[in-house]
C-alpha cells in the first residue's frame, strides 16, 4: 500500500514539475518557421504582420518578401484576437525583436468575440508569465472555468512536445517566415453560396477594442508605422448585414485610435474594397473568408502595392 | 455524475470516508444509501422502477425458495423473469421491434406509421436486469439461498444498485458479492493498493487512450465517403481499441472502486486482442457477459451435449441475444449472427504452436473481430457496408492520402502530434497487456515493475488525459 501511494505520490510530483518545465521553458527549443518564437529568433524584420487565418492563408510570402523592402515576417495564430494581438506584440517587443512595420489583421468577428486563446500553440511560444496574464485576460473576461485552465497550463501542447523531433519537423515545412507554403484551391460558386454564414454578434467586444488601442499605443511607443489590413472575403460576406455591422464598428473604432495617433511613424488603414481586388470570383477562395493560394497572390501583390503608394 | 468519471470518483472519496469511519456491520447500509443516492442524481425516477424491480425479485426469490413444489418454483421463476425481461423489452426493444414489424408490413404494400415510445432508458437496466435474472435462476436451481429479512433485502439492492458497477457492469453474480457483503466488508491493504492500480490502469484506457480516439472515429463512420479508403482501414482499427479501452477501463475503474470498498470482483476483460481464436477471445472479453450466457442461455439450452446441428443453433442463439443485449438494432444482431456463424466452426482451442503461428492466428482473430465491430459501430447495415466498400475501393498508400487520413484527428496542423500520440499510448498499452499475458518475471522484478507502470500510467493521466469527452460506450447498452 505505502508502494503505491509512494508511487503515485512520485508522479503526480513528476507531473507538477513537467507542467512547470513546459509552461516556462518549451518555448526555449528550436525554432520552426512560424510562431512568435521563431520570429523573436530572427532578432530584427522590417514588416511583421499579426492575425489570424485571414492573414495565414490571404498573405503570400514569397510576394511580400519579392514586394515589399526588407524582410518580412507573418505571425498567424488561428482566432487570433486583437487583445492576445497586442499582447503577443509587446511580448516580441520585450524580447528584443526589432521592427519597422506593424501591420493587424482587421477582422471584424474575432474583435466580436470573448477573448480567448484559440490556438495553443501561443502557449508553445510564451513563457509563464504572457500565460498567466492571458489567462487572467481569459478568466476575466469569459468566464473560463477549471476545466479550461487545467487544459490550458496542464494538457495543452502535450502532444506536440511529445512527438516534437517528427511532428516539428513536419508542420515547419509547410511555412516560411511564417507564411504558409501550401496552395489551397479555390471554391466554386456553388459552393461559396452553400456554405452556412458566420452568424450574428453582440457588437465588438470591449477588451478587444481595448487590444487595438494597445497595438496602436505600442507602435507609438516604439515609433512603428502602424498599418490595419482587412483582407478580402467573399462577396456574399460584404452582403451580409451581420457582417456589415460588426465592420462598420470596426471601422469607427480604427477611425477614433487614428484620430487619437500622436506616432512618429504613419497610421495606414487599407480595406479589401480599397483595392482592385476581385471578391466575386470564386476561384480566389476557399471558403467565405479564407482566400485561396491564387487569391493570396493576386491580394499580396495589390496590397504591396498600395503601402508602397501610401509610403 | 454518472457520465463524468472524476466526479464518480470524487462521490466514492466521500463515500469512502464515511464508509471506514461506520462499524463492520453498518458498511452494507452505507453502501446501500451511496447507490440510492447515485441513482437518485442520474435518474430519480428510475430509480422507483429499479428499485421495484429489486423488491419484486428479492420476494420472488424468496417464493421460489418456499415453493414445494417443481411446479410451483417455476411459477415463481418466471414470476421474477418474466416482468424483468418485459420492462427490459418496453424500454429497450418495443421501438425496434414494432418498427422492424411495421417494416414488414409497409413491404407488404399496407400503409400506416409504427407507434413510438419515447422512453429514457433506465440507467443500468441492461446490467441489472441480468443480475436479477442470474439471482432468482440460481435459487430456482439450488445453487444458492434466497436473501431473507431487512437485512437480505438491503443487501440484495445494494447488489443490484452497487454504484460502481451499475453505469457498466461488470454482471457481477450473486454469491460472491453478496457473501462479502455479509462478512462485512473490511479494510484490506493489499486489496485497497490493487484497486487503486486498477483506477489508474483504467483511468488511463478510458481517458489517455479512448477518448483519444473518439473524435477521429465519430468524424470517419460519421461520413466514410468524405475521406480515403485508408482512414476508413484506421478508423476501424482505431474503434477496436477505442471500444476495448473504453469498456474494459470502465470496467477496471468499476472493480478498482469496489476493491477500495473492501469488496473483491472478477476481472471483465483479460488481455482479448492477445486471443488466438474466437473462443478464447469470448472467454476473455466482457466475461461476466459471456460467462453470464454460458450460464443461463447456453447450458439450459443443452450446452454442448446435443447434436452437432442443435449444438450450432445453441451458439447461434447466444450470440443473437448477446447481440441484441448490446442494443436494439439489426447492426447489433448481424455482428451477433457474426460471432455466432464463426463461433460455430471454431476450435475449442487452438493447439500449441511456434511463435509466428501464434502471432498470424492472433492477427487473424483480431481483424476478424474488427471487421465484426464495423457492423457494431455502424448506424445501419447499409452504412457498415458503404464503409467498408469505402475501405477496399479507396484505399491507397499515396502521401495525400496519408495526409488526409490523419487530418481527422484534430482536422489542423497538429493532426501528426496526436496521431503519433495516440499510436505510442496503444504501443504502451501493448506492451503492458503482453506483459501480462506472456511475461515471465520473478516476484520482486514484479514488484517494481507494476510501480513503473502506476508511474507512467498516472503521468499519462495527468498530462494526457482527454477530459472532455463524457459518458461510457457501454453505458448505453
Amino acid at each position: 500500500m505505502k508502494r503505491i501511494l509512494t508511487a503515485v505520490g512520485s508522479a503526480l510530483l513528476a507531473a507538477l514539475l513537467l507542467i512547470f518545465v513546459k509552461n516556462e521553458y518549451a518555448r526555449l527549443l528550436p525554432v520552426s518557421t512560424y510562431g512568435m518564437q521563431a520570429a523573436v529568433a530572427q532578432g530584427e524584420t522590417e514588416n511583421l504582420f499579426i492575425g489570424s487565418s485571414m492573414f495565414r492563408q490571404g498573405l503570400s510570402i514569397d510576394v511580400l518578401e519579392e514586394e515589399l523592402p526588407g524582410t518580412s515576417y507573418i505571425l498567424s495564430y488561428n482566432g487570433n484576437q486583437p487583445a492576445l494581438m497586442a499582447m503577443e506584440l509587446a511580448y516580441m517587443l520585450e524580447q528584443g525583436l526589432q521592427v519597422t512595420n506593424i501591420y493587424i489583421d482587421l477582422y471584424p468577428y474575432t474583435a466580436a468575440a470573448a477573448p480567448w486563446i484559440s490556438d495553443t500553440k501561443i502557449l508553445l511560444d510564451t513563457d509563464l508569465d504572457f500565460k498567466i496574464r492571458a489567462w487572467r485576460l481569459m478568466a476575466e473576461n469569459s468566464g473560463a472555468d477549471f476545466s479550461d485552465f487545467f487544459e490550458f497550463f496542464v494538457t495543452a501542447n502535450n502532444e506536440q512536445l511529445l512527438t516534437y523531433p517528427i511532428n516539428n519537423r513536419l508542420v515547419s515545412s509547410q511555412f516560411r517566415n511564417g507564411g504558409t507554403l501550401l496552395a489551397q484551391e479555390g471554391s466554386t460558386r456553388e459552393e461559396l453560396y452553400a456554405l452556412g454564414m458566420l452568424g450574428s454578434r453582440d457588437g465588438l467586444n470591449e477588451a478587444q477594442v481595448e487590444g487595438y488601442r494597445q497595438l496602436a499605443a505600442l507602435a507609438q511607443e516604439y515609433g512603428l508605422n502602424l498599418y490595419f489590413l482587412e483582407t478580402p472575403k467573399y462577396e456574399r460576406m460584404y452582403a451580409d448585414e451581420d457582417y456589415m455591422e460588426l465592420y462598420e464598428l470596426c471601422l469607427a473604432e480604427i477611425g477614433d485610435i487614428e484620430e487619437n495617433w500622436e506616432g512618429k511613424g504613419s497610421f495606414t488603414l487599407i480595406c479589401a474594397e480599397d483595392l482592385d481586388f476581385d471578391s466575386s470570383d470564386p476561384g480566389n477562395f476557399q471558403d467565405l473568408i479564407h482566400l485561396s493560394a491564387a487569391g493570396r497572390t493576386e491580394y499580396t501583390r495589390l496590397l504591396c502595392g498600395a503601402v508602397k503608394s501610401e509610403r | 455524475m454518472t457520465s463524468n468519471i472524476m466526479l464518480t470518483l470524487a462521490f466514492l472519496a466521500g463515500v469512502l470516508a464515511v464508509y471506514y469511519l461506520t462499524p463492520k456491520a453498518g458498511r452494507q447500509w452505507i453502501l446501500l444509501a451511496a447507490s440510492l443516492l447515485f441513482y437518485l442524481s442520474a435518474d430519480p425516477r428510475m430509480l422507483l422502477l429499479s428499485g421495484g424491480s429489486a423488491l419484486w425479485s428479492f420476494a420472488a426469490g424468496i417464493g421460489t425458495e418456499r415453493a414445494g413444489t417443481k411446479g410451483q418454483k417455476k411459477a415463481w421463476l418466471l414470476a421474477a423473469v418474466l416482468p424483468a425481461l418485459l420492462v427490459l423489452f418496453v424500454f429497450k426493444y418495443f421501438n425496434f421491434f414494432v418498427g422492424s414489424v411495421w417494416s414488414l408490413v409497409g413491404a407488404a404494400g399496407l400503409s400506416g406509421s409504427a407507434p413510438v415510445l419515447s422512453l429514457a432508458l433506465p440507467l443500468g437496466i441492461s446490467y441489472y436486469t441480468f443480475k436479477m435474472i442470474s439471482y432468482n435462476a440460481d435459487v430456482f436451481l439450488g445453487k444458492r439461498e434466497a436473501e431473507k429479512g431487512i437485512s437480505g433485502c438491503g443487501a440484495y439492492l445494494t447488489y443490484v444498485l452497487f454504484f460502481p458497477q451499475i453505469v457498466s457492469g461488470p454482471i457481477e453474480r450473486s454469491e460472491g458479492f453478496l457473501a462479502q457483503l455479509h462478512e462485512g466488508p473490511c479494510y484490506d491493504a493489499a486489496l485497497f493498493a490493487e484497486g487503486m492500480q486498477r483506477i489508474v490502469l483504467g483511468l488511463f484506457k478510458k481517458l489517455v487512450i479512448a477518448n483519444r480516439l473518439s473524435a477521429y472515429v465519430d468524424t470517419v463512420f460519421g461520413a466514410p465517403e468524405s475521406y480515403p479508403g485508408l482512414a476508413c482501414v484506421m478508423a476501424a482499427f482505431f474503434y477496436s481499441f477505442q471500444l476495448y479501452c473504453d469498456f474494459s477501463g470502465y470496467s477496471d475503474i468499476a472493480v478498482g472502486m469496489g476493491n477500495l470498498l473492501g469488496i473483491r470482483s472478477r476481472k471483465n476483460f483479460d488481455c482479448p486482442y492477445f486471443s488466438r481464436g474466437i473462443k478464447e477471445f469470448w472467454s476473455r472479453w466482457h466475461i461476466s457477459l459471456s460467462s453470464w450466457l454460458k450460464s443461463y442461455v447456453y447450458i439450459p439450452l443443452g450446452g454442448n451435449r446435443v447434436s452437432a446441428v442443435r449444438r450450432c443453433v445453441n451458439v447461434l442463439a447466444v450470440f443473437l441475444i448477446s447481440g441484441l443485449w448490446h442494443g436494439a438494432g439489426w447492426t447489433f444482431l448481424i455482428w451477433g449472427a457474426i460471432h455466432g456463424v464463426w463461433n460455430m466452426f471454431a476450435r475449442k482451442k487452438e493447439p500449441d504452436c511456434g511463435p509466428v503461428r501464434k502471432i498470424w492466428q492472433t492477427l487473424v482473430t483480431f481483424l476478424g473481430v474488427t471487421l465484426g465491430w464495423v457492423f457494431f459501430r455502424a448506424e445501419s447495415f447499409g452504412a457498415a457496408l458503404t464503409f467498408l466498400k469505402r475501405a477496399v475501393t479507396g484505399f491507397s498508400l499515396s502521401y495525400l492520402d496519408i495526409q488526409n487520413s490523419i487530418l481527422p484527428f484534430t482536422g489542423d496542423n497538429t493532426c501528426a502530434a496526436y496521431f503519433l500520440t495516440a499510436c505510442g499510448f496503444l504501443f504502451l498499452l501493448f506492451l503492458y497487456e503482453r506483459g501480462r499475458v506472456y511475461g515471465k518475471t520473478r516476484e520482486k522484478g514484479e514488484a517494481y515493475l507494476s510501480v513503473f507502470w502506476l508511474v507512467l500510467m498516472t503521468l499519462s493521466v495527468v498530462l494526457f488525459g482527454v477530459f472532455g469527452v463524457s459518458g461510457f460506450l457501454y453505458a448505453n447498452f
